[in-house]
């Protein structure tokens, strides 16, 4: 590993050389940065992937019945686990979705679970990502760099290969493709943040690159719009666009990135959407405080993976803990993503304390509250030096004939000292995961 | 190592695409042959004629809005606040081919990203043209990579037709003689024999009649060239 | 005009939604929707859908809705429609009708703070009100005789039933009004909803027309 740390500098110039960018906007204009590679990776013991394997399989298994459940019977609300408010008052819950029943019935193909491990060994779930969990291509790329610079690094360790990522979503989309259609990756555009895993995805797997304006729905049914007006049927969408984007007739009528009448397509079971509509209402954050109880409602198993231990004020008991503890606690609106809406009760002066105190007692459905959890730091470097950093790992698991985790993930850390939010849109870096075989 | 081969069972082209394709084709071959017509226009400026840079915006249609050699030198070649500078066609080359990654590669997209990268170097801007031989290299090796990697021809030979046509027009700017005209038009033809869909065939025939001797340095020749490509 | 195709379905609220299409070059794109209607008592039997009782995104209560909501205490031996009637007649308090001063993305909320709106604003916060006082209440878009747009109101929900009433007018609704499509809010029932691509000027007519059929 001391020959890959070295040779930083020239793992940046084949970065730089194959153009591993994420798009950001800064004060309303677009600008491309390379996302910061960190060579330190973070190993994870063959032991311990074993156990986070088995409980991230349990978990998005879950889920995926949670969604199906959710849109159709609703058994899970009238066997009393989850108060109907929470489903219904969910920004990521979509009326249009009921009864949808997708391609093989399959919800969340790819699920972006965040964990972290907290100073006693113990990974703990901090997030569940159901919609676009965007950034595998990083540590993917970063390995096919890694593996030419330091050769013997990886004679000496014995690290799974991840740049099969793409074969799996390949697999993925094949499983679900209706009627051996076209498979297409719907981008948003060149202007979009991840717009770089986007085309590097549809390459690496074997698919088109398609933009809203080459597709078309037509009776129902979604077609590529070649040349010579040629129409060539679409089977199945690996999307990057958000739901309230993807079809102007169905959404958000202004919305120029997306296909007219593709929610009636998707609908009639015409065309597989990848990940489907409607997931947001079982990534919520309001939601997450459930899954455990999903695992033992849909699976009859005691959940392997814990969540941090997080309380809802919207239960009495719970307000209760959360308004005389605030100053320990984290508190989220659960309406937010990306590392915003978060506040550490103890950041607070006795002013913000008052005004969230008054938030959470008028509206208690709004917030989640959580214990600190006390997690690991990695290492990184900063020039010659190491210095420790908070980091967090995006684990991905696709979901097709079975259930898969890829044998790497997404590791994120801070850049500032003080941090305590990894998120690419606030300026973080990343590293390698290495998931040992032995 | 699991990969999957990328094998394309479909060879979906939307007309966007084949657009994109046509000016990735054009303004890769823009920069190559700019760089190329620089060089003679460098080399006359060091005794012959020190202001030739004149003569070769005249050639390639554009304003002369340049105060002297030098300041030629350092806008129109590395000035990204400049439209038609080079760093700026390469900056076209990328916008198309980004958006072709899955058909062009990443490996050849990269060289693209190498000539942005080592234009905006310093230390390169610093010695003028004689530091852009990389970007030469770079580009015939994205020209390789294009011949090497791109299986499928409609693909190969729309991005050549933009390659060709572009080729044309400059030779023929740049007062080059009817034979070697004569010979980028037969290699245009090529391309457009394979995909005929993307030219217009009304143009191509009035522009075979014109493609002459006599003829092939008129006004509308060039016109007929640029309109070829039915988008 | 080149001619188009249209298909039928209906969404996830059961409303009927026609769907036409032009894919060659045109100029404008022109509808006709015609039928006759018979009247009967305004009440739909159905099963509650527990949508009908959270908040939307055009009904949000905020704070002034939340202050309007503070100054009625509604008696609760009350029945559903005199509940209703009391909300009305409150939130007619604060909101006059005028046209002009809202438009359709205007939420509740908002329209509250203006003080002034139309059916649609009406609709809106009446439903935010019923709501929070745990009545299903949910948005409904048609037409009335005798007039020359397209009208709102609600329905309420009691006892396995869907009553209409009509904020704009303080009225209860027994007949006399044509229902074309409910939902959440305004946003599940819009009546015509399209786009097109290519650049080019809009202009949106429509013109209606209720009138009592001859016997």
């Amino acid at each position: 590993m001391y020959s890959l740390v070295k040779q930083k500098d020239t793992v940046n110039k084949w970065m730089e050389r194959f153009g591993v960018r994420f798009g950001i906007y800064k004060s309303g204009n677009f600008h491309e940065q390379l996302f910061p590679f960190d060579p330190i990776p973070r190993v994870i013991s063959h032991k311990d992937w074993v156990e986070i394997e088995a409980g991230l399989i349990q978990r998005v298994n879950a889920l995926n019945m949670f969604l199906e459940d959710v849109y159709n019977d609703k058994s899970i609300v009238k066997a009393g686990i989850i108060p109907e408010e929470f489903i219904y008052s969910s920004s990521g819950y979509m009326a249009q979705c009921e009864g949808i029943t997708p391609s093989k019935k399959i919800f969340s193909h790819i699920s972006g679970i965040d964990l972290v491990q907290a100073k006693d060994g113990k990974w703990i779930v901090l997030e569940d990502n159901l919609r676009i969990p965007s950034g595998a291509s990083y540590p993917m790329i970063a390995r096919t760099i890694t593996r030419k610079v330091s050769p013997e690094t990886f004679k000496e360790n014995a690290v799974f290969d991840n740049r099969n990522y793409s074969t799996l979503i390949r697999k993925a989309m094949d499983h679900v493709n209706v009627d051996n259609g076209l498979q297409v990756i719907l981008t948003p555009g060149r202007y979009n943040s991840a717009y770089f895993e986007h085309s590097y995805l549809a390459e690496k797997a074997g698919v088109i690159l398609a933009f809203a304006d080459d597709l078309i729905v037509e009776n129902d049914t979604v077609y590529y719009k070649g040349l010579f007006d040629k129409r060539e049927r679409v089977g199945v969408i690996y999307r990057r666009i958000s739901d309230e984007y993807l079809d102007p007739l169905a959404f958000e009528s202004t919305s120029l990135l997306g296909v007219p009448n593709l929610m009636r397509a998707y609908a009639k079971g015409n065309v597989a959407i990848m990940n489907a509509l409607g997931n947001g209402v079982a990534d919520d954050k309001g939601i997450y405080y459930f899954v455990p109880k999903m695992v033992e409602y849909y699976l009859g198993e005691k959940a392997i993976l814990q969540n941090a231990p997080t309380y809802l004020p919207y239960f009495e008991e719970d307000k209760k803990y959360v308004l005389e503890n605030l100053k320990t606690l984290v508190i989220k609106d659960v309406a937010e993503a990306g590392g915003y809406g978060v506040m550490f009760g103890r950041e607070m002066n006795d002013e913000q304390l008052a005004n969230i105190k008054h938030l959470i007692e008028t509206e208690p459905r709004r917030w989640i509250a959580q214990e600190v959890i006390d997690f690991i730091d990695l290492e990184i470097m900063e020039g010659e030096e190491r210095i420790y950093r908070k980091a967090d790992l995006r684990a991905f698991v696709i979901s097709e004939a079975e259930t898969k985790v890829w044998h790497s993930g997404l590791t994120r850390y801070t850049r500032s000292p003080t941090s305590f939010i990894v998120n690419s849109s606030q300026g973080g870096g990343f590293k390698d995961t290495w998931i040992m075989k032995k | 190592m699991q990969t999957l081969t990328a094998t394309k069972i479909n060879s979906g082209i939307s007309s966007a695409k084949a657009n994109r394709l046509y000016w990735l084709g054009r303004y890769a071959e823009r920069v190559y042959l700019t760089l190329h017509m620089l060089r003679k226009h460098f080399d006359l400026m060091i005794d012959e004629d020190k202001d030739s840079y004149i003569s070769f915006c005249t050639k390639m249609g554009i304003e002369n809005k340049y105060t002297s050699a030098d300041d030629f030198t350092k806008r129109y070649l590395f000035d990204c606040s400049n439209p038609e500078s080079v760093i700026n066609m390469l900056e076209r080359v990328k916008d198309n081919a980004m958006m072709l990654r899955e058909e062009i590669m990443t490996e050849t997209l990269c060289y693209i990203e190498l000539s942005i990268a080592h234009m905006n170097k310093p230390e390169v801007q610093n010695k003028g043209i004689e530091g852009l031989q990389r970007i030469t290299d770079y580009m015939l090796a994205f020209w390789g990579s294009i011949d090497e990697r791109i299986v499928n021809n409609q693909i190969r030979h729309s991005i050549k037709f933009g390659k060709y046509l572009e080729s044309l027009d400059l030779h023929i700017r740049f007062d080059y003689q009817f034979n070697r005209v004569e010979e980028i038009f037969a290699r245009m033809l090529h391309s457009v024999e394979q995909e005929c869909y993307i030219c217009d065939e009304l143009t191509l025939l009035t522009l075979k009649q014109h493609m002459t001797f006599d003829d092939y340095k008129n006004i509308g020749v060039l016109q007929l060239i640029n309109s070829l490509f039915r988008s | 005009m080149p001619n188009g195709t249209v298909t039928v379905g209906r969404d996830s609220f059961g409303n009927l939604i026609r769907n036409g299409y032009i894919g060659d070059y045109h100029n404008y794109f022109e509808f006709e929707a015609t039928g006759i209607v018979e009247q009967t008592y305004y009440c739909i039997e159905e099963k509650l859908n527990p949508l009908y009782l959270y908040p939307s995104k055009y009904t949000q209560p905020m704070k002034d809705i939340q202050k309007l909501l503070d100054g009625v205490t509604l008696p609760p031996e009350a029945t559903t429609l005199e509940k209703v009637v009391l909300l009305s007649a409150e939130l007619r308090k604060f909101l006059a009708y005028e046209s002009g001063v809202t438009s359709i993305q205007t939420t509740a909320e908002e329209a509250l703070v203006i003080g002034k709106g139309v059916c649609q604003d009406f609709s809106h916060i009446l439903i935010a009100l019923c709501r929070k006082n745990g009545i299903p209440a949910r948005y409904v878009s048609g037409f009335m005789k005798g007039e020359g747009f397209t009208h709102a109101w609600i329905e309420y929900y009691e006892n396995g039933v869907w009553y209409g009433f009509d904020p704009t007018h303080d009225r209860c609704i027994e007949t006399g009004y044509i229902k074309i499509a409910h939902g959440r809010d305004y946003s599940d029932c819009a009546l015509d909803k399209g786009v097109f691509s290519g650049l080019a000027q809009q202009k949106l007519e429509v013109f209606l027309k209720v009138e009592e059929q001859q016997q």
